[in-house]
């Protein structure tokens, strides 16, 4: 990431002041939070029709797309060369440059050449991330934007926030004022067909005597030399047409190699994009019109660079739908403008740093909660979740304080240094406990503890207490004669006791001979999650060794779980002996839900005793994007205990615990926990209840700082608290 | 595919994704019914016309009668006519889309710049599925080919679908045979 060292593209203001902007503006999360809920709904509907319509699911078509990108992504000279060929052979020019600024320049000279003065643009990603609008202004000439979001964003002096809905950050009273102002005759905001027809009547006359149209590309066809271009609004169209010179600005991500897959790529785009069967226009362009001009400029501008990278490369898989950004809470609190840098939404946090430099890579990637959503819609398989920590691993590497952040993590790598603090922490802080938080002197209104009360400090951790939990016994102890080495996991065992205790008193309950390896620290997510590999590595051998010997390995922290499934795999990637024995470990090891649901399965009703208010189930997000955990969590209470699972709405998005994020980015924890407890009051149960416990301690201070109506608890305490009693 | 298994099943789903995707979608025997729509569409404007219209259906232009084009105007004018008339080279009914077949950037102006668009579509070329582009338009790519799906449309503002931007606003589709 280090060969884009003089940073192209349109000025962008420095990351803090777009972050606490975007905080400012209420119209960006409520808008966002309209888009995201009314995308999500057409989109999986879209998803759903899928197969009945075409044969295909979106699992087939993601697969064939997946493998069709990466062909090119093995081979990207030769796909462009035979795109070359057959273009060429039809009086195409397709020229290849290593920079923005040679792009920029190309195009100005060609105006030049041809004495165009007024140039009208389709929606294009590339001439944004190259700036081309401002190059063309300093050598004189005029670009129009056409597409009707980008067109008002340049009226405004904005740019874009969405890869495909560039002003979806305005509202309508936003942009009535803005036509308003700019046009000299009064827009009713609620009209938004006026609007529209005042953006055709205005743009009608650019159209006519526009000398050159700039547009992008969806895709290169390889196969045939074919620029396919696919619009809604028809400006794509008419830009390609009507002016007698198209140039169209694209990079090598876009070529595929077959019109087969291109046509696997209609299938995928619109339903990923706007939740559309097809756009409007899907256009494809193969040679010029008589009498005009077709240039195909395909721009690196880092993309070899990216392309070379171990882990990074699959990102070159992009086809720009923008699903990503449409799922992502992080998003949703503060919009592109924060969460990216041109390239907006999970998918620009990995490409910003080749195109615009590491450093506006920085501020956007720590937004990032790490949930996973992004991933499981995205059409071609990009592993974002994962290309966004490897990001961070760089950002850290570079940063000159970075040292703090890995010294802070080396100190947390210890057992008895974390014990020896917690330790002193927990005496210092005792005359502020009340009950499960610390209150904090009244009138104490930081950006970390606002909006969500600390917890308690316990006096002793679980692992102190473990020995003395021995529980009467359920009938039949089903779990008989299972060993289990169980993970306490740190924040359980260190700031909320009371779930991994109620853990091993359900699991010892069932008959289980649950024993706590004392060795057993931290999984080394924290530091993974911080970008410290080093660290997390070190915690990573730690906890394999400290769990090795037993049948299985039981947690009451599935987040854990994810760590060992999935990071511990890239964390050793470059290490076969530790690959074995944390593969070893994967196979063995259980959150408590899924061993529940598996292997240590309880009779069904066998905790029936008890209270039967209904509850709510917040699904652990990395659970349901990560691990296939689906319902599972209301299957089980719903099995064992009989108890109502009243249905919560998108119990599945994150809750804005994820990893560091309230420590980093504190604002974005607040917001997307504020959406989770106005949908968790709306479900209207008094009780909360999920399976995560830093999501638990979060909820839980988070509903205590809004004293709101219900209890949040792990699913470890509620089954406990439903053991038969004497 | 799974649900076009007949021919009658492919003009069905053609028709209801057409519809859909908010074309009209009209039945008529052959091109002599076509005139009489797009004069009463006009109302008392004129009628552009694309060189592959003519091509097919070399009577058509003189049977609208004098408020119609013929192909090859400059875009200025082409951008006052009230009614386009096009030939679709392809219907697909996975997703009710209209082939165009577009060499002239004059025919494109055809297509788009008037405010409603008519497209002519052989029945016997209503196709399946999108795969017919293989043979169509990419076994001898045409300069310029647009799978055309419905009016253009907008969602820029707040994602509300807005009908009509740059291209028509109506767009009719006419089976014919």
């Amino acid at each position: 990431m280090t060969a884009s060292t003089e940073p192209h593209g349109p000025q962008v203001d420095p990351f803090p002041e777009r972050y606490a902007k975007a905080l400012a503006d209420p119209n960006i999360r409520d808008g966002l939070l309209d888009f995201q809920r009314s995308w999500r709904t057409t989109r999986d509907a879209q998803m759903e029709s899928l197969e009945a319509i075409t044969g295909f699911t979106f699992g087939d078509l993601r697969e064939r797309l997946t493998t069709a990108k990466d062909h090119v992504i093995a081979d990207p000279a030769g796909h462009v060369a035979r795109f070359r060929r057959a273009a060429e052979a039809r009086g195409v020019r397709v020229v290849q440059v290593r920079s923005a600024d040679e792009a920029n320049a190309y195009i100005a000279q060609l105006c030049r050449e041809r004495g165009v003065s007024l140039v009208v643009k389709g929606k294009s990603m590339v001439s944004e991330e190259i700036g081309l609008n401002a190059a063309l202004a300093e050598a004189g000439i005029e670009a129009v934007e056409t597409d009707l979001g980008e067109w008002l964003l340049q009226l405004d002096g904005d740019h874009p926030s969405h890869l495909v809905m560039p002003a979806i950050h305005k509202r309508r009273h936003q942009v009535a004022a803005l036509f308003t102002r700019v046009l000299g005759r009064p827009f009713d905001p609620d009209d938004i067909p006026a609007m529209v027809v005042a953006a055709r009547t205005e743009l009608r006359s650019r159209f006519l005597a526009a000398g050159l149209g700039v547009t992008g590309a969806n895709a290169l066809i390889a196969e045939t030399g074919t620029a396919m271009l696919v619009t809604n609004e028809g400006n794509g169209r008419l830009t390609s047409s009507l002016p007698p010179v198209h140039v169209i600005t694209t990079g090598v991500e876009k070529v595929l190699p077959t019109a087969a897959d291109a046509i696997t790529q209609i299938r995928l785009l619109a339903r990923s994009a706007t939740a559309q069967p097809i756009t409007t226009y899907t256009t494809f362009i193969s040679a010029p019109a008589p009498g005009h001009e077709l240039h195909v400029v395909i721009i690196d501008n880092g993309r070899s660079v990216m392309a070379a990278q171990h882990g990074l490369e699959d990102a070159m898989r992009c086809i720009r739908c923008g699903a990503c950004a449409n799922v992502c809470p992080a998003y949703q609190v503060v919009g592109g403008h924060a969460f990216g840098h041109v390239y907006t939404g999970p998918i620009g946090l990995v490409t910003t740093g080749f195109h615009h430099g590491l450093d506006a890579a920085d501020g956007p990637q720590s937004l990032c909660v790490s949930c996973g959503a992004c991933a499981t819609v995205c059409p071609v398989t990009i592993p974002l979740p994962q290309q966004i920590l490897e990001v961070r691993q760089r950002v850290l590497a570079q940063r000159p304080d970075g040292w703090r952040t890995r010294l802070a993590l080396r100190a947390f790598a210890s057992r008895t240094v974390v014990a020896a603090a917690m330790r002193v922490g927990a005496i210092a802080l005792a005359p502020l406990r009340r009950g499960q938080f610390t209150r904090l002197a009244f009138g104490i209104a930081s950006r970390y503890v606002s909006w969500r009360t600390p917890p308690a400090l316990p006096a002793r951790p679980a692992r102190d207490q473990a020995a003395e939990v021995s529980p009467r016994a359920i009938t039949g102890s089903p779990l008989a004669g299972r060993r289990i080495a169980f993970f306490l996991q740190c924040v359980g065992d260190r700031l909320a006791p009371e779930i991994p205790l109620a853990a091993i008193t359900l699991l010892r309950a069932a008959g289980a001979e649950v024993n706590i390896p004392s060795a057993q620290h931290c999984c080394g997510l924290p530091a993974f999650d911080a970008g410290d590999r080093d660290n997390a590595r070190r915690m990573a051998r730690d906890t394999i060794v400290a769990l090795e010997g037993s049948d299985d390995v039981v947690t009451p922290a599935p987040s854990c779980v994810v760590a060992m499934l999935k990071e511990y795999r890239t964390l050793f990637d470059d290490d076969p002996a530790w690959q074995a024995r944390a593969q070893r470990l994967a196979e063995r090891v259980y959150d408590l839900v899924g061993y529940l649901s598996g292997p240590g399965r309880l009779p069904a009703g066998s905790l029936a005793s008890g209270a039967s208010d209904a509850v709510a189930v917040h699904r652990f997000c990395q659970g349901s994007n990560m691990l296939d955990a689906g319902d599972r969590l209301e299957r089980l209470i719903a099995e064992l205990t009989g108890v109502e699972v009243v249905p919560l709405y998108e119990a599945e998005v994150c809750c804005g615990f994820g990893g560091s994020t309230s420590v980093r980015a504190p604002e974005i924890s607040a917001g997307i926990l504020e959406r989770k407890l106005a949908n968790v009051g709306a479900a209207g149960a008094p009780i909360l209840v999920t399976d995560n416990p830093g999501c638990v301690l979060h909820l839980r201070g988070g509903a205590d700082a809004a004293r709101a109506p219900f209890r949040v608890m792990h699913v470890a305490e509620f089954l406990a608290a439903r053991l038969p009693r004497d | 595919m799974v649900n076009t298994q007949t021919v009658d099943d492919t003009i069905a789903a053609f028709k209801q994704r057409a519809s859909d995707a908010r074309s009209i979608v009209h039945e008529m025997s052959d091109w002599h019914e076509v005139s009489a729509l797009a004069l009463e569409l006009a109302g008392s404007g004129t009628i552009a016309v694309s060189s592959p219209v003519t091509e097919a259906w070399p009577g058509l232009l003189e049977s609208i009668g004098e408020r119609a084009t013929p192909p090859g105007q400059d875009h200025a004018v082409t951008a006052t006519a009230s009614v386009g008339i096009v030939r679709g080279a392809l219907g697909i009914a996975e997703t009710g889309s209209v082939l165009l077949v577009e060499e002239h950037s004059s025919d494109r102006a055809v297509s788009m710049l008037p405010p409603v668009v008519v497209q002519l579509l052989d029945r016997a070329d209503i196709r399946p599925t999108l795969d017919a582009l293989l043979e169509r338009v990419f076994a001898a790519p045409p300069t310029f080919a647009s799978l055309t799906t419905g009016p253009s449309r907008t969602a820029d503002i707040e994602r509300a679908l807005t009908i009509g931007v740059h291209g028509p606003h109506d767009v009719h589709v006419v089976i014919l045979g």
